[in-house]
């Protein structure tokens, strides 16, 4: 007798993956902080269909469509940041010194309370990073924080650059050489970590050219890892790299150079101000703490005016959280910059909105308060840089995501029925600086 | 060593169990189930019927059949007849000791490993790795189950899977079909082994299976003109993907909870293969989905563990609740709805008019039948219940012509039950396995002595114990010594001098449980002891590699000297 399994078609609904989600909202009479326009007064958003559709004074929607009274109120673009880890149930794949085929968006957690905790501090955007166990760790996803969605797809920002985590110095040190004993295990060898796998990426680029232009009529053997730094290579993924020394920084840079990649934002990068120029020079970007060092040997040398000097050098910055607790309060973060250089409110502000956004490929979308621009809106009590302003609603592509007059105390979306009770959720050491998180051992340490 | 002796014993019983089935062959191979209620199918039963079972199929069904001369004739009044169970999705007959062999040598480079240490083992068969012998084929007879859909176990690519009746016998009786799907999950290799983890094994998924593409493309061209060609490589586990890469069978994608889902979801988008999504838990949450991308379920019968049912003269628990902050009360709230969710799951899927089978992989076999229950008392209809165990599967794995229902031609799986499968005192007394026939021992159960959960009992000190597994009575020893955090202890029998430690000793009242890890039949398995202390007396039950096998105990405490 024959058996035969016969399996329906799947039925693929496009329609059901990298679906946007949007609403309308009104919001009255709030003082607007646009970034790229000034500071507007008495001011109405009106957003329709996930997009700013107008923005200035006694504007009227539609009689559905929730108003949201912000007299009194700071109206600013949702907060975006560069570096973050929240969401993700997976930060390091920390087995080798080069995964660039593997993705964090693979490991959305909608589940993932710290989304909702970034969303009560006005973060709309965060960028998920791969970790930084690796010298060329894996490809980052920017996240739209649609918090209260169960499907992992409705998270990923349809549209934006891809982007892919590098790391410099002692991280990658410690876990391959050290832990495993081998390349890198020298800063030495982290650069040629790198050197090598371009190398590898164009010889197999060429391969794969041959083949299509009827050279060879055998593929090459299919490599992901390789096609990734190709992909780089070509312009189509943005690096973020962690960094902390100026010579590391400045090793990285001519490496690029010798590759013709020139798309890098520099993560951390503490001995920034010593290369300003430089980076200036060769068009990268830097994400910043505000005042957060002298955690290891290679990041003891640093300065609170790291922004401050960055941004007078022209440097695209942005300042950065790395942790589901910097998450909540990164406007505060930005404002310790005023206090250390002098930055004004507008470049206090663009550290944490346009900046970031410029960083990440999404300034077209977000970033700023423009017609035409994503429905993506912080709204504060007080002015946002102030030490006593409080989020009251963050929006994202429209919808409220949070409202501090409906911030329950169980957020949870999915309850293992097994658990322990009392049940706490990701508070400590798993929301704090993640970056080598999945880290093998105890290799355990900050960033 | 405890186990050890149990081993044997359990060894003994299966091995008189064997013999009583195969070792005298049976006098006839036609069979008459007189006078059943025989539920052809869910939803259809005929009463009085009679079921003729002839060189192993399935010859006559229905009311007013003349009995064949050469027939045993099993009086089957005011019983039931069900047609055997199909398992959508399992490891029986695969030893857990196979897991142990992955993870790879010390010399094994985790940055380049190769793929076996790294999970990758998808030319890996059931032929190669079932045992006929294996313990779990007859456990999940018992319950009914005729026909396993048995897949290999191991990492994100196991292997493949292949279709097995549990009527015993050697490999080549066991197989019905071969190499009918490809088993995957999101399994990380462990030991710093690429890849170690989801995001990992997602990259790695998508790469093999497009290496898998293209090397079907490098053979056919090298066929039709090898001249001028590198020969193709014929590396096992790639070659081993080309039939889920051309869809001639599908992957049974294990996926327990949502995020596994929508993550399994996700690579079939990317890649195309035909998925069924294997052993969920969390279907509900993902049925829209499910429903329009028309993906076939296959859901675990593994559920939350059950509430406690709260006793109202439990004057000190209810006191306890009192004092219970809004919160704790609010948190135990969600864990319970959340319990009930998983237990719905099934209800949920008949309500949205899904179709699912069953899953075994990580069910215990003691639960399989409680859980039904759970299933059915959460809203589960019986008739949606028996469908998930027969007709279901049947279509799902392509079998429907020869199994799944009672009828004319097909092949002769059958269970008989005194009173309906799912009611909570139900026995399956036979089961016919490709018209074999197998008897059930019914045992009467001792009524459990019920422990008292506010009783003060001492249990440090020296215990003498008394094991009997179905007859065959074994001494032991137990020492119990209290510490700051609770008991420690140990056993010994009196069939050796080894000595087994405790893992744990939980004390309710007067209800201990006493849990330690032995080697049973050369597989380490947990070993768990329920007792309940009265005075000097303890009474209970021994079980062995959760529900192969149960024992009585008493026991007694020596006195002090």
């Amino acid at each position: 007798m024959k058996y035969q399994i016969i399996f329906i078609c799947l039925l693929l609904v496009d329609g059901l993956y990298g679906q946007s989600l949007s609403g309308d909202v009104l919001i009255k009479n709030g003082t607007v902080l646009t970034i790229t326009n000034g500071i507007k007064e008495n001011t109405d958003v009106l957003i329709q269909n996930g997009k700013i559709k107008s923005i200035g004074e006694g504007l009227s929607a539609g009689d559905n469509v929730r108003v949201i009274d912000a007299d009194g109120m700071y109206v600013m673009p949702g907060i975006i940041d560069a570096h973050s880890h929240a969401g993700i149930d997976v930060v390091n794949e920390a087995s080798a010194p080069n995964t660039a085929e593997v993705f964090v968006g693979d490991a959305i957690n909608p589940y993932s309370v710290s989304i909702y905790r970034a969303l009560a501090g006005g973060v709309s955007v965060s960028h998920a990073m791969h970790g930084s166990a690796n010298a060329i760790g894996g490809q980052c996803e920017t996240m739209k924080h649609h918090y209260g969605e169960e499907d992992p797809e409705t998270y990923k920002m349809v549209g934006a650059p891809r982007t892919i985590k590098f790391a410099l110095g002692e991280n990658p040190m410690r876990v391959h050489g050290e832990g495993n004993g081998i390349q890198p295990k020298s800063r030495m060898g982290i650069e040629q970590v790198f050197r090598k796998a371009f190398s590898e990426a164009q010889e197999y680029q060429k391969a794969w050219k041959t083949y299509k232009s009827g050279g060879t009529r055998v593929a090459p053997k299919l490599d992901l890892r390789k096609q990734t730094l190709v992909d780089i290579i070509n312009g189509e993924i943005i690096i973020h790299c962690h960094s902390y020394r100026a010579d590391e920084i400045l090793m990285l840079m001519n490496v690029l150079k010798d590759y013709g990649v020139d798309k890098i934002c520099f993560q951390h990068v503490n001995e920034g101000f010593k290369v300003a120029p430089e980076l200036a020079a060769f068009g990268a970007h830097a994400s910043v703490f505000a005042d957060w060092w002298a955690y290891k040997f290679e990041v003891y040398y640093s300065t609170a005016y790291n922004a401050a000097i960055l941004t007078r050098n022209n440097v695209i910055t942005s300042i950065n959280s790395d942790s589901g607790e910097l998450i909540r309060h990164l406007y505060h973060e930005a404002g310790k910059t005023q206090k250390y250089g002098d930055l004004t409110d507008n470049e206090a502000l663009r550290l944490i909105t346009l900046h970031p956004a410029i960083q990440l490929g999404i300034d077209e979308r977000v970033g700023s308060l423009e017609v035409g621009k994503d429905g993506d809106v912080a709204i504060f009590n007080k002015h946002p840089l102030s030490i006593y302003a409080v989020a009251q609603y963050t929006l994202v592509d429209g919808l409220v995501r949070f409202d501090i007059n409906e911030d329950p105390a169980d957020v949870r979306l999915d309850v293992n029925p097994d658990e322990k009770i009392p049940a706490f959720h990701e508070i400590d050491a798993h929301d704090h600086h993640r970056c080598m998180e999945g880290v093998f051992e105890e290799l355990f340490s900050h960033h | 060593m405890i186990n050890h002796i149990l081993s044997i014993c359990l060894f003994c019983i299966l091995s008189i169990g064997l013999q009583s089935q195969s070792d005298v062959p049976d006098v006839t191979s036609t069979f008459a189930i007189k006078n059943a209620n025989v539920v052809v199918k869910p939803g259809q039963t005929i009463e009085q019927a009679t079921v003729i079972i002839k060189d192993g199929l399935i010859h006559q069904v229905g009311k007013n059949i003349p009995i064949p001369y050469d027939a045993e004739v099993i009086n089957a009044d005011s019983m039931f007849v069900y047609a055997g169970f199909i398992a959508g999705i399992s490891h029986i007959g695969i030893p857990k000791k196979e897991e142990k062999k992955e993870g790879g040598s010390s010399s094994v480079k985790g940055y380049d490993p190769p793929n076996d240490a790294a999970g990758i083992t998808p030319e890996k068969t059931v032929r190669s790795v079932i045992k006929p012998s294996d313990s779990s084929i007859a456990a999940m007879r018992k319950l009914g189950f005729t026909m396993a859909h048995v897949v290999p176990r191991g990492g994100m690519m196991a292997g493949k899977g292949s279709l097995i009746s549990l009527s015993g016998g050697s490999v080549e009786e066991l197989l019905v079909k071969e190499d009918m799907s490809l088993y995957g999950s999101l399994k990380a290799a462990k030991n710093r082994i690429y890849p170690s983890t989801a995001i990992g094994v997602m990259s790695k998924w998508r790469e093999m299976y497009q290496q898998a593409e293209l090397a079907i493309d490098h053979e056919s061209t090298f066929k039709s003109a090898p001249s001028g060609l590198k020969r193709p490589m014929y590396d096992a586990s790639t070659k081993a993907l080309y039939a889920a890469t051309n869809k001639s069978i599908p992957v049974f994608f294990n996926a327990p909870k949502t995020l596994d889902l929508s993550r399994s979801l996700r690579l079939q988008k990317d890649l195309g293969f035909n998925i069924v999504a294997s052993n969920v838990k969390q279907a509900y949450k993902l049925k829209d989905k499910i429903k329009s991308m028309n993906i076939p379920v296959v859901i675990s019968l593994k559920l939350p563990k059950e509430e406690k049912k709260k006793k109202e003269s439990d004057d000190k628990k209810s006191n306890k609740e009192d004092d219970m902050s809004d919160e704790m009360k609010k948190l135990l709230a969600r864990s319970s709805a959340a319990k009930k969710e998983y237990t719905s799951q099934a209800a949920i899927l008949e309500e949205a008019n899904i179709p699912f089978s069953i899953s075994l992989t990580d069910v215990k076999a003691a639960d399989i039948q409680k859980n039904l229950r759970r299933m059915i008392e959460a809203g589960l209809s019986e008739d949606k219940a028996l469908a998930a165990l027969t007709t279901n599967p049947a279509q799902l794995l392509g079998i429907s012509s020869i199994a799944g229902s009672i009828e004319k031609g097909k092949v002769a799986n059958l269970i008989v039950t005194d009173t309906t499968y799912f009611k909570e005192k139900a026995n399956v007394l036979y089961v016919f396995a490709d018209g074999k026939k197998f008897k059930q021992e019914i045992k009467k159960k001792k009524k459990k002595k019920e422990g008292d959960p506010d009783a003060e009992i001492v249990l440090e000190g020296e215990w003498t114990l008394s094991i009997n597994a179905d007859g065959m009575v074994i001494g032991g020893n137990v020492t119990i010594q209290k510490t700051d955090d609770g008991y420690t202890g140990s056993m010994t029998t009196d069939m050796d001098d080894e000595e087994t430690e405790f893992d744990s000793v939980e004390i309710d009242g007067s209800n201990v449980t006493i849990k330690m890890t032995g080697d049973v039949n050369g597989v380490e398995a947990p070993i768990q002891i329920d007792v309940v202390i009265d005075g000097s007396d303890m009474e209970g039950s021994v079980n062995i590699a959760n529900g192969m096998m149960t024992a009585d105990v008493t026991g007694s405490k020596d006195d002090n000297p």
